[in-house]
């Protein structure tokens, strides 16, 4: 196809498009573009005056001692969720850039029994967790319906929408937690209750704080017996199943696939454009609501704009392009991602630089696997050349 | 009187920070007109919000800021143009990596900028290097519209940009070339045309503006450095702009100075008791006005059967 | 102009062999060949898109170098593609223009409008500076097309498969053009397929065959037949002969009434349309392309909402109805854009031979589930009916050739299940761009449905394909039916005439039926 000649040598790299991916040719390139992604990032540290060996270093005793690793799990749950979130939409070429934001309402709306129960309003406690679940599904699969119902009926572009989207949400995480909002932990309508138990507990309200009261034990999802694994990890990997099940077995998964190929095609075929992107964006928007209140009710275990600033619907979109929309790999890559984010959040504290390197690095490792996709649809050879 | 000067004040601030929008705007109009998304706009800020400040101050001199702002960006953009162009990979993750990217290096460069390199000595002169507004005399008495002749140099800058990008567009050959570029490079290839070229610097220089107003935002507007993001959504919403312009430079004005407006009023709603409850839901007011306005462009679209260059998103190869 | 000894290979085809090709100063040269045959190709390299793999090429009996469509221009060569290669949106000098410079920086249209139209009127045809390229038809826009070339002062000229969006009358205009163009001393290089046209025009031909040259004459010396035999290698029967079926005027499958249709653009492409299509009878629908055969197939798949009238299927009204219905019903579907619509191409050959039918059992347990044992064997049986020759069929739909493709998709189409039998099928440009194997296949097969009392709504733009299949033929012109004719009585020149629209026969033997 074409075949660039090396000066001076008698050779050439050849190129030529595959027509048929192998398997585990992209599997390949992103394993390998987050190496490279890492090594490269090496040169973020040297211009900011710090050795890249120390960092490596660092991180690998992360990725080996427990308690690091505890906390690489606690920043991987959510991730899991937010990334394969997007296996469904991102397969039929739509473009969910609001996994943050469906994160964000689902954990709003997980937060209202809470609210409840603080304000003197009482359920039966074994109900606590399955509503916020049923809460948390519901109101990130609205908020994922917009977008989805603009892009179907007027072709409004989905990425800007769900982006904008993503922003309302957070200001209305403010609004609920700032001091003197409605939800806030010192609002008058929690005095009772929240200031006995806090005492209790033997602490203090601390004035001005952002956020919620915090999530009562019996309402926190609680670690799986005799590890220190959060048992959030169990719903992971049960979703992960019926994703994959969904992704391959059934009707669903397969309207999908032939929508992301061609829309036209897929109209040409009587499928209901509007009616499957709607379902897909409730489930996809369901799932990073699911997100949301796992990382309130796992770790916080509270609301407060914190969970907004981790970024971990952003994070969900690289690591569902790692993963290659495989909801199975979605899971590991998430933990990959996890110990590089505790990673950065301890460097910030030991090295004193910006968390945000983590997100520079993602950016890195994305823009290197994007570059990748070219060895996926085509082949590189080096070739002897005639004279 | 004083009613007066506050819709002055306001009309100010709203086309100051109108300013923001509207050179990202221009940039992408070119981009896109050329037939190549770049939705790393929001990380290029962020670069360039970086670079223009700490160039600014060390330099003592803010368009030394604004060069170095606009070359980063420009740099950067290339890694697009590359993927996009040479390789002929998917536009919107591209660009998205570059926008997370951006995103990263950009607030983690801030951050170390801040406690590292700058003392207390070099914040003292962020004062200095500011741009500030220059009234032009007796027409920016004028009541009113006075606020058009109250502006700092960047923004007047900005619109004879604007207007230069509509005649280069629409009334030279290198427009003709880049628009035909966008709509279908196979027949531009064919009159003899260097697709790739035209693109590549399409994308560069589009990329280069997304520089430039990061550091306008850091040099005009809100000059705070920190290790936090600062650039909060503008350059998806200068993305909607392009939209909403329907990819005309002229048009783009009306948009950014639009949204400047909503969002100065924020400051101005904050103040108004009954907002006093929900002033963090008031930041969101551009972002739900976004919404409701890509809506109505796009129904507009598929009525006037306007829309975007052909070309748009699809990469071109000759075989 | 020479080209001398070039070879160009694809990867896994030899696409031109050590071909060499001269054309004169001042005549028309014919290159002849079957698609496939390496004429576009062989083109594509003097214009410098493609680059050969070996040979060279000489003008003037200079040796020169042509890396891109940039040094073709510079040399004096331009060409008028078979796919025009024109912005849409953009109006007729701004394409003339594009890519000249003679116009300067700042656009003078007012200086480039005149030369255009004086141009245009040394070679005796109209067109409007100012109009946008999409609001005129195909033969405007192949003037648009060889102002582009004049403009710039080509002297050998490339005209590929120029006739194809022309009726008779306008071809003819055409041919005038050309010879006016001859006598001025410009070299023209015209690629067809049509024995005919290359005889009436050409002062010489080459004939191409998989890639070689088989020979160079002149019309004088050859007969079409021989042609013919030179093109695909042996004696080629000209007319399929066949019975044309008296048609059964009973109750119809199909009936268009007043049907109104807009175009993408907004424009109304399908004006007043009615007509009715009985069992067993094959009703062509003959028209350049682009007169609003496409939008019309559209309306009736369901693919496009009409804007007034009516589409009754077998007494039904489907006028809005969807897709999905309308295939209950048992129509079958091949559209016109094969890749994109007709198949998926990265999806595999199961996934698009079940395609339509994946939501009704036994393909689909219940709304959720799949039963993959029935799809396998569904998808195995269609493919061996239908003779499509795939290496698996997890392989992606796109690997397979385009006349496999064709095959795949009647693979789907044609396939009945226990909720719907075939009882209409509209094909859209069925053979446009296949060899002659697959041409011959995809006739045979309409002509079986047909036989079994399967109503077939062919639209060509190939008059000789309509002519050879219907038993009835509607003439489409901008949109109008300009006439309804029985394969009997159908003349070639009358039907030409109504294409161009000059002729408009009102009087149609269908029987009206006064309820409607």
């Amino acid at each position: 196809m074409m075949a660039i000649r090396i000066p001076g040598t008698k050779y050439a790299v050849k190129v030529e498009k595959r027509l048929i991916v192998r398997r585990e040719i992209p599997a390949i390139v992103s394993i390998a573009s987050a190496i490279a992604g890492i090594l490269l990032g090496g040169l973020i540290f040297i211009a900011v005056g710090i050795s890249p060996i120390d960092v490596y270093s660092r991180i690998g005793r992360i990725a080996i001692s427990p308690t690091a690793l505890m906390g690489a799990i606690e920043i991987a749950l959510p991730i899991m969720f937010t990334s394969m979130a997007l296996v469904l939409p991102f397969r039929m070429a739509f473009y969910n850039i609001g996994g943050e934001g469906q994160f964000e309402v689902g954990a709003i709306a997980a937060m209202i029994p809470v609210i409840f129960y603080w304000s003197g309003m009482d359920l039966p406690q074994f109900l606590y967790l399955p509503i916020m679940f049923m809460l948390a599904f519901i109101a990130g699969g609205f908020w994922g319906l917009l977008p989805a119902f603009l892009r179907a009926k007027w072709r409004v572009n989905e990425i800007l929408v769900t982006l904008m989207l993503n922003t309302i949400s957070l200001q209305l995480i403010w609004w609920l937690t700032t001091p003197g909002g409605p939800w806030n932990e010192a609002n008058p309508a929690f005095k009772e209750r929240y200031l006995a138990y806090l005492k209790e507990l033997g602490v203090h309200l601390i004035p001005g704080f952002k956020g919620t009261p915090v999530i009562p034990e019996f309402a926190r999802l609680p670690r799986i017996p005799g590890t220190l694994v959060n048992s959030g990890i169990l719903v992971a990997i049960i979703i992960a199943a019926i994703l994959y099940f969904i992704c391959t077995k059934t009707l669903l998964g397969y309207e999908v696939r032939v929508v992301g190929d061609s829309e036209r095609g897929a109209m040409y075929a009587g499928i209901n454009y509007l009616k499957l992107v709607l379902i897909v964006m409730f489930i996809s928007g369901g799932l990073a609501g699911l997100g949301g209140f796992i990382g309130i009710t796992a770790f916080l275990p509270k609301l407060s704009p914190e969970i907004g600033v981790a970024g971990y619907g952003y994070a969900g979109i690289i690591v569902a392009w790692l993963a290659r929309l495989n909801p199975i790999a979605c899971l590991l890559v998430s933990f990959f991602f996890g110990i590089l984010t505790k990673s950065a959040d301890l460097l910030q504290q030991e090295l004193k630089i910006s968390r945000f390197i983590a997100v520079g690095f993602e950016g890195l490792i994305f823009i290197l696997l994007v570059l990748g996709d070219f060895f996926v649809h085509y082949k590189v050879r080096l070739i002897k050349v005639r004279r | 009187m004083v009613e007066l000067t506050m819709i002055n004040q306001f009309l100010i601030g709203a086309l100051t920070v109108g300013t923001i929008y509207l050179i990202a705007t221009l940039g992408e109009v070119l981009a896109e007109r050329s037939g190549i998304v770049n939705l790393g706009l929001e990380g290029l800020m962020e670069v360039g919000a970086t670079v223009g400040i700490i160039v600014a101050i060390f330099t003592e001199n803010p368009w030394l800021g604004f060069l170095t702002a606009f070359i980063t960006a420009a740099i950067i953009s290339v890694i697009h143009a590359f993927a996009c162009i040479t390789l002929k990979l998917n536009q919107f993750a591209s660009g998205l990596a570059l926008y997370i990217f951006g995103l990263g290096i950009g607030i983690t460069f801030r951050g170390y900028a801040r406690d590292v390199m700058l003392g207390p000595k070099e914040l003292m002169k962020i004062p200095k290097i500011r741009l500030y507004p220059v009234k032009i005399p007796l027409l920016g008495d004028l009541p009113v519209i006075g606020a058009l002749f109250s502006l700092n140099v960047m923004a007047y800058f900005a619109v004879i940009l604007s207007i230069v990008f509509w005649f280069i567009l629409f009334r030279t050959r290198i427009g003709l070339d880049i628009r035909s570029v966008g709509e279908n490079p196979a027949a531009a290839d064919a009159a003899g045309i260097n697709v790739f070229r035209l693109r590549y610097i399409a994308v560069i220089i589009g990329g280069g503006m997304a520089g430039l107003s990061g550091a306008y935002l850091m040099l005009a507007h809100t000059p705070q450095i920190m290790g936090a993001p600062i650039i909060l959504g503008r350059g998806w919403i200068a993305i909607a702009l392009v939209i909403f312009s329907f990819w005309n430079p002229l048009r783009a004005l009306l948009g950014a100075y639009l949204f400047g407006g909503l969002e100065i009023a924020y400051f101005w709603l904050q103040g108004i008791e009954i907002f006093k409850g929900v002033i963090p839901l008031l930041k969101a007011v551009p972002h739900v006005s976004a919404i409701i306005l890509l809506t109505i462009m796009s129904i507009e679209a598929l009525r006037r059967r306007i829309g975007a260059p052909e070309a748009l998103g699809k990469p071109y190869s000759r075989e | 102009m020479l080209m001398k000894e070039i070879t160009k290979r694809f990867p896994g085809v030899v696409a031109l062999d050590n071909v060499t090709f001269e054309v004169r100063r001042g005549e028309i040269h014919g290159l002849l060949g079957e698609n496939g045959a390496g004429k576009t190709t062989l083109m594509n390299i003097l214009y410098g898109v493609y680059r050969a793999d070996e040979g060279e090429i000489l003008i003037n009996g200079k040796r020169v170098s042509i890396k891109s469509p940039k040094d073709a221009i510079k040399l004096g060569i331009g060409m008028v593609p078979q796919h025009f290669k024109l912005v849409m949106a953009h109006s007729v000098v701004e394409n003339v223009i594009l890519g000249l410079k003679e116009f300067g920086l700042v656009l003078n249209l007012k200086e480039a409008s005149r030369k255009i139209r004086e141009l245009a009127e040394r070679y005796g045809f109209r067109i409007d500076p100012k109009a946008k390229i999409w609001q005129l038809s195909m033969g405007e826009r192949q003037y648009v097309e060889l102002l582009k070339a004049l403009i710039r002062n080509a002297n050998i000229l490339i005209l590929d498969e120029p006739t194809t969006v022309l009726t008779p009358q306008e071809t003819r205009e055409l041919f005038k053009t050309l010879k006016k163009m001859k006598e001025e001393g410009r070299s023209i290089i015209f690629i067809t397929h049509k024995l005919e046209e290359a005889l009436t025009v050409c002062d010489r031909i080459t004939v191409l065959r998989r890639g070689h040259v088989i020979g160079t004459v002149t019309p004088q010396e050859v007969t079409e037949a021989d042609l013919a035999k030179m093109m695909v290698g042996r004696e080629v029967l000209f007319r399929i002969k066949r019975e044309h079926r008296k048609v059964i005027i009973e109750t119809p499958i199909l009936k268009v009434e007043n049907l109104n249709v807009l175009s993408d653009k907004g424009v109304l492409a399908v004006k007043n349309v009615s007509f009715e299509v009985y069992p067993g009878e094959i009703f062509g629908i003959a028209g350049i392309a682009g007169s609003g055969q496409e939008e019309l197939a559209e309306a009736i798949a369901g693919l496009r909402k009409p804007l007034r009238g009516k589409i009754i299927i077998e007494g039904q009204d489907v006028t809005e109805a969807s897709p999905k219905k309308i295939f209950e019903l048992g129509v079958a579907y091949i559209p016109e854009d094969r890749i994109g619509v007709g198949i998926l191409p990265n999806l595999t050959v199961w996934e698009n031979i079940v395609l339509r039918h994946h939501r009704y059992p036994p393909m689909a347990k219940n709304v959720f589930l799949l039963d993959f044992n029935e799809i396998y064997g569904f998808v195995n049986r269609r493919i061996k009916e239908l003779n499509v020759i795939t290496s698996s069929i997890f392989a992606p739909a796109k690997t397979l050739s385009g006349g496999n493709i064709q095959r795949l998709i009647l693979a789907r189409e044609l396939a009945e299940n226990p909720r719907r039998k075939t009882k209409l099928i509209i094909a859209v440009y069925p053979t446009r761009g296949l060899d002659v194997g697959a041409t011959e296949y995809v006739r045979k097969v309409l002509l079986r449905q047909r036989d079994k009392g399967i109503a077939v709504l062919l639209i060509s733009e190939d008059l000789e394909e309509i002519l050879m299949l219907s038993d009835r033929i509607a003439v489409i012109h901008n949109g109008e039916i300009m006439g309804i004719v029985s394969a009997e009585e159908a003349n070639i020149e009358e039907i030409g005439l109504m294409m161009g629209g000059v002729l408009k026969k009102t009087s149609q033997k269908v029987k009206e039926n006064p309820k409607t």
